[in-house]
């Protein structure tokens, strides 16, 4: 008798403990709701609620901090948490088990799936003339995820070094980059990195295969060819460039361990002159003032116009699922145009309204650039790409490292991109 | 009448001991490997709430794409180095056990670097075995033995020796320990009688230590076999976009990237299988060999 005593309280007490977990998760949202006792003005009382935006920048939890109590003051019965992770991947299982938070990025979805787990953003007063990229996260009419700000790129390099060389002016025809090159070589510095072992800061070269192709286009339409690398395409021109500067010897003599981790230290001690990157990468020099890191347009040839590529940014969403769609909302608008973020990271503001104070960005854009815009991918290239598992760094990594035989490697990739198109379709 | 009760009581009893084990062992382990092989034969992309079915479609796939292939044979570097890493393990356990003096002490500097987390074993040797300025090359040299100073990490016919290598330096201490633990089952009398009749040290070990330790040695060799076909820590820790050329690629860093790179679930879900399948098929020709070898 006294066994099943126990059992049976045993069995009581672990009942009553998941009951309890199971009821935690209704709770979360009630918290930050309404305490304040200020006066209604322009309607913010109606915005409401805690809400919860997941951002990548893990380095920058204090100013983040900073943007949310401004928020907070600016809509006082609303408040956001924003949580940091350094990977967004886990985001993809948390939207389909339906726990993803209120704002976010959105790069899971493919088009069509839009609607099922995000809120239409028609209503933010945002339109084509306003707002970079808009309409590109878009289904049948209505608008899902706004672009957060675009990537321009271009070549870092380290203006102490430069002065140290000899070099008094940026470089704006190709003849007066590879002069400048030139004369870091001869200085001893490593003219400019690969960081082939990375692999992903490779795309940034495709801003050569952009101003070749002069259509924002060209990067979808390589759903449509059956060899998008060969040296005729848009692609094969910017792998030849690349090629130039592997041959006059401007790059590691062992590119596959080129680090850009690495790399990124030994810019800020002075060991390296330049690296072809974006304006992310602005902040990411260590071990230099932050002044003393510039930004130029890459040129491509000697008509005295460089050129750079613009691509999108992060796309924000609001998720269907939310309990406060108006907070999160304003939350979302407030990001776009008061926040500032856009110069802590040092991209572009999408928004036309606000212009970036960052010094490098200037500097930038006063070079003149042109300004080739990417459009985001489509659905077909998406599923072409992850069928092919072809990823335009890693054929850029490939043809850098076989420079001497890049046919090889052009035609490896382009069968791999044929035979995926003949299974998707 | 007792009896009977008795019984009901012992089986009402093991029943609710058992129900909480046996619900965790299903849902974590037997329903998501049912759901592994379901997936195995879908296009699932991990975000559509439908799920289409394609048959053999993935498995055709798998064994038509060369670089699979080429990544099974990045592994087999890892098992040869394994190999190599329980012949130390071994010498070390029976060097260790005998009356050195310090022993204790070596044993835990051998045993440390299994303490230490993969990844930031791999960011260290990043560092001591970087081409142009790492530790090693520099000083081979400055010891004028610059020609053995090769690209670790870049050059296709030794990267996968480097990793295997990262993988012994961080486990060796681990196998050494269990052997140590086996050697010591090892009654002292047979080593005694045996010297009384002459043996030599190498005889000792051929006639005594192999032959009790056996399956100990069985069990490191299965450890070995699964680690070098699982072994991802170390060369997804140093490319995680892929190596370039896929150089270091392994079966496991393959996998997590279809599936979470390139979306496509059903597809890594099968290289799952098919690596089990190749896991299961190996193991059992090696135990095959292995009873053979032994008399």
């Amino acid at each position: 008798m006294q066994k099943y005593l126990k059992t049976g309280i045993a069995l009581t007490a672990l009942a009553a403990i998941l009951s309890a977990c199971g009821g935690n998760a209704g709770n979360a949202g009630n918290k930050g709701a309404s305490a304040g006792t200020g006066d209604a003005s322009n309607g913010k009382a109606d915005v409401k609620g805690k809400i919860v935006f997941v951002n990548n920048r893990i380095d920058l939890t204090d100013k983040l901090k900073e943007i949310a109590a401004k928020f907070h003051e600016k809509y006082p019965n609303a408040s956001v948490e924003i949580q940091t992770m350094k990977d967004l991947a886990p985001l993809k299982v948390r939207l389909t088990s339906g726990d993803a938070p209120d704002v976010m990025y959105n790069n899971v979805t493919t088009k069509d799936q839009l609607p099922q787990f995000f809120l239409p953003l028609d209503d933010l007063g945002f339109n084509k003339d306003n707002m970079l990229f808009y309409g590109t996260a878009s289904y049948d009419g209505k608008v899902y995820g706004i672009d957060e700000g675009a990537y321009l790129t271009g070549v870092l390099y380290n203006k102490q070094v430069f002065k140290d060389a000899g070099i008094d002016a940026v470089p704006k025809t190709l003849d007066e980059l590879f002069a400048a090159l030139d004369k870091l070589k001869a200085k001893g510095v490593l003219p400019m990195g690969s960081m082939v072992k990375q692999i992903w800061p490779l795309t940034n070269w495709t801003t050569v295969a952009a101003a070749a192709a002069n259509d924002p286009d060209f990067m979808n339409k390589t759903a449509d060819s059956d060899a998008p690398f060969s040296l005729d395409t848009p692609y094969g021109k910017e792998f030849a460039f690349i090629k130039q500067f592997i041959d006059k010897g401007y790059m590691e003599k062992d590119m596959a361990s080129s680090d850009w981790d690495v790399l990124r230290k030994e810019m800020g001690a002075g060991k390296v002159g330049m690296l072809m990157l974006a304006n992310y990468g602005i902040g990411a020099i260590e071990g230099t003032d932050p002044a003393n890191v510039g930004f130029f347009p890459l040129p491509i040839d000697n008509s005295g116009t460089p050129v750079t590529m613009l691509t999108n940014g992060f796309d924000i969403v609001v998720n269907k699922k939310t309990k406060y769609p108006e907070a999160a909302k304003a939350f979302v608008k407030y990001w776009l145009e008061e926040s500032n973020y856009e110069d802590l990271i040092g991209i572009l503001p999408s928004y036309s309204g606000k212009k970036s104070t960052n010094p490098q960005l200037a500097e930038f854009l006063a070079s003149h650039p042109k300004q080739y815009p990417i459009n985001p991918a489509t659905d077909a290239l998406s599923a072409v790409a992850n069928k092919s598992q072809v990823q335009i760094f890693n054929v850029a990594a490939a043809a850098m490292l076989s420079s001497n035989d890049m046919q090889s490697v052009i035609d490896k990739f382009n069968k791999q991109w044929a035979d995926a198109r003949a299974a998707v379709k | 009448m007792n009896t009977t009760a008795h019984r009901k009581q012992k089986l009402v009893l093991i029943a609710t001991f058992l129900l909480i084990p046996v619900l965790l062992l299903g849902t974590f382990t037997y329903y998501p490997a049912v759901r592994l092989l379901q997936l195995s034969f879908s296009s699932w992309d991990g975000i559509n709430p439908t799920i289409h079915y394609v048959g053999w479609d993935n498995y055709r796939d798998i064994f038509k794409n060369r670089d699979n292939l080429d990544a099974l044979w990045h592994n087999t570097a890892y098992l040869i180095v394994g190999l190599l890493q329980m012949a130390l393990a071994l010498y070390f356990a029976i060097v260790l056990s005998g009356k050195i003096r310090g022993r204790k002490a070596f044993r835990s500097i051998l045993f440390l670097p299994y303490m230490l987390n993969s990844v930031a074993i791999s960011f260290m040797f990043q560092y001591v075995l970087s081409y142009d300025d790492g530790a090693l090359n520099q000083s081979l040299r400055h010891l004028g033995l610059g020609v053995l100073a090769m690209k670790w990490l870049s050059d296709p016919h030794i990267v996968n020796f480097t990793f295997g290598f990262m993988n012994l330096w961080k486990y060796m201490g681990f196998m050494m320990v269990i052997f140590l633990g086996a050697l010591q089952s090892i009654p002292q009398d047979i080593y005694e009688a045996a010297e009384i009749d002459g043996a030599n040290a190498w005889q000792k070990f051929r006639r005594i230590t192999l032959p009790n330790i056996r399956k100990i040695v069985e069990l490191c060799l299965f450890l070995n076999l699964n680690g070098a076909l699982a072994s991802f820590e170390f060369p997804f820790s140093v490319y995680p976009l892929g190596s370039p050329f896929g150089i270091a690629d392994t079966v496991v860093m393959r996998t997590l990237n279809t599936a979470f790179k390139f979306s496509s679930y059903g597809l890594a879900s099968a290289m799952g299988i098919v690596l089990m399948l190749i896991v299961a098929v190996l193991v059992m020709l090696q135990r095959k060999l292995v009873v053979r070898r032994e008399d």
